[in-house]
């Protein structure tokens, strides 16, 4: 372990110096030995004062330019802002082109702005195990609102709500019609649907579609749909308003997200030392279920066995 | 278990509208396994060395084909040590003189690549400055 690394970070932490946060999120990011030191501290000291926003969408429906011009807004309102912006990673190299600072860029100079852009590392629900324990650590600083940018995969995407107060979903246009709306997952998860490019032709067609849509949900928990043209700006204070009416309101949920979110976040952390654990295990009996020995349902009860026992 | 990645971010500073260089070496460096985060075009050195702190990057790579790399790597390099950052690496690659790159040594960047590089030859000054294999 190192233990200037670690400490470093933490004294920091504890001043609330951003040089801290950015080496804490890699310590957390690359699972660096000492790890929990910070998240155990992070975990315990986090206050609740932030509207927590989370953007997502498919890729290409402008997620990036409107969290640009969200961030815009809210600096307009004297909001301090914090971005964790999720792009994929590679499979195959491991390697990422975090791309969505570069419509953001332009914040980068701003100090009541902190971005940071994150490779998903092999995560599936739109969020990495990296990116929910960065957002323990951004939950120790002054935002007034932070902003998480998904990933756009478009139907795996439900894990992201529980972590934040305000869903959104971008879409756009073209994007595929009723059917695709109607698919689960995607209204359960959004607090409101934005249009974005709604001057694209289709783009009211769209908007009529998914209001008749809409209309089987209580009006109640309904989810609201906006429409913005985020390259112009068009529709972003009424997004903002909307960001912050619906956060008012979702607080009270705050309490049930917890619950789910503790649950899932113990799960996974077990799951995730379970499967190093466990490695060898799985590499062995793969062996013997190729070479025809046993099946692979016979393979897992085995390592089952293993474990209850141990 | 580490799960470390080299983190570029490739910048492009000032007037210089050749992106080509810089597009070319995102999908470079993706495929070498690092990740990348461009900063597009017509920034400014601060904010450059701003985003690289709050990204916490390994190393910045300037590209530039305007014959300026002496003058924008000294500016970040300038911004950098004003926050009193001295971990992040720097490279550089573009339209470069033989003066330009001996300069560029000397301000202590630890590869300068001029036109007609072996894109490889990037990935390996990285790869050797970061001590992996």
């Amino acid at each position: 372990m190192d233990e200037q690394r670690i400490y470093g970070a933490l004294e920091g932490l504890k001043k609330k110096q951003k040089r801290a946060l950015s080496r804490a999120i890699s310590i957390v990011e690359n699972h660096e030995e000492g790890m929990e030191i910070v998240l155990d501290y992070a975990y315990q000291n986090m206050n609740d004062n932030a509207l927590l926003i989370g953007i997502t969408g498919p890729g290409g429906a402008g997620k990036s330019t409107t969290v640009d011009k969200i961030i815009e807004e809210f600096r307009k309102r004297d909001m301090k802002v914090g971005v964790m912006a999720v792009d994929p990673s590679s499979p195959y190299t491991g390697g990422a082109f975090l791309g969505d600072r570069i419509r953001m860029f332009k914040h980068s100079s701003d100090d009541g702005v902190y971005i940071r852009s994150f490779g998903s590392r092999g995560a599936m629900g739109g969020i990495s195990e990296g990116t929910k324990n960065a957002l323990y650590l951004f939950k120790n600083y002054d935002f007034d609102v932070i902003l998480i940018e998904s990933l756009g995969i478009g139907q795996d995407e439900t894990e992201i709500t529980n972590f934040v107060d305000v869903t959104v979903v971008t879409v756009v246009p073209g994007f595929g019609d009723s059917v695709q709306i109607a698919k689960a997952g995607m209204q359960e998860i959004a607090d409101i649907f934005v249009i974005n490019k709604a001057d694209k032709p289709d783009a009211q067609m769209y908007y009529n579609q998914m209001k008749e849509q809409l209309l089987s949900i209580p009006e109640e928990i309904r989810p609201l749909i906006l429409t913005t043209i985020a390259t112009t700006g068009k529709g972003i204070p009424e997004m903002v308003d909307a960001l912050i009416d619906v956060g008012n309101r979702q607080i009270t949920k705050r309490q049930q997200k917890e619950e789910a979110r503790v649950r899932s976040e113990i799960r996974s952390q077990l799951l995730d030392r379970l499967a190093e654990r466990l490695e060898g295990d799985v590499e062995a009996l793969a062996e013997d279920v190729l070479d025809k020995k046993m099946t692979p349902f016979e393979a897992s009860r085995k390592i089952d066995a293993k474990v209850t026992i141990g | 278990m580490s799960d470390r990645k080299v983190k570029v971010m490739i910048a492009k500073c000032g007037c210089d509208i050749h992106e080509r260089g810089a597009l070319t070496m995102l999908n470079v460096f993706r495929d070498a396994g690092f990740e990348v985060i461009y900063t597009g075009r017509y920034q400014s050195e601060e904010g450059v060395a701003k985003a690289a702190v709050d990204e916490d990057v390994d190393i910045i790579a300037v590209s530039d084909l305007s014959g300026s790399l002496v003058i924008i790597c000294r500016k970040i390099l300038a911004a950098l040590a004003e926050m009193g950052v001295d971990d992040i690496k720097m490279m550089c690659g573009g339209l470069l003189s033989e003066q330009d790159e001996k300069d560029l040594y000397d301000m202590g960047l630890f590869a300068v690549m001029g036109t007609g590089s072996p894109v490889q030859a990037s990935v390996d000054a990285i790869k050797e400055v970061m001590g992996i294999e």
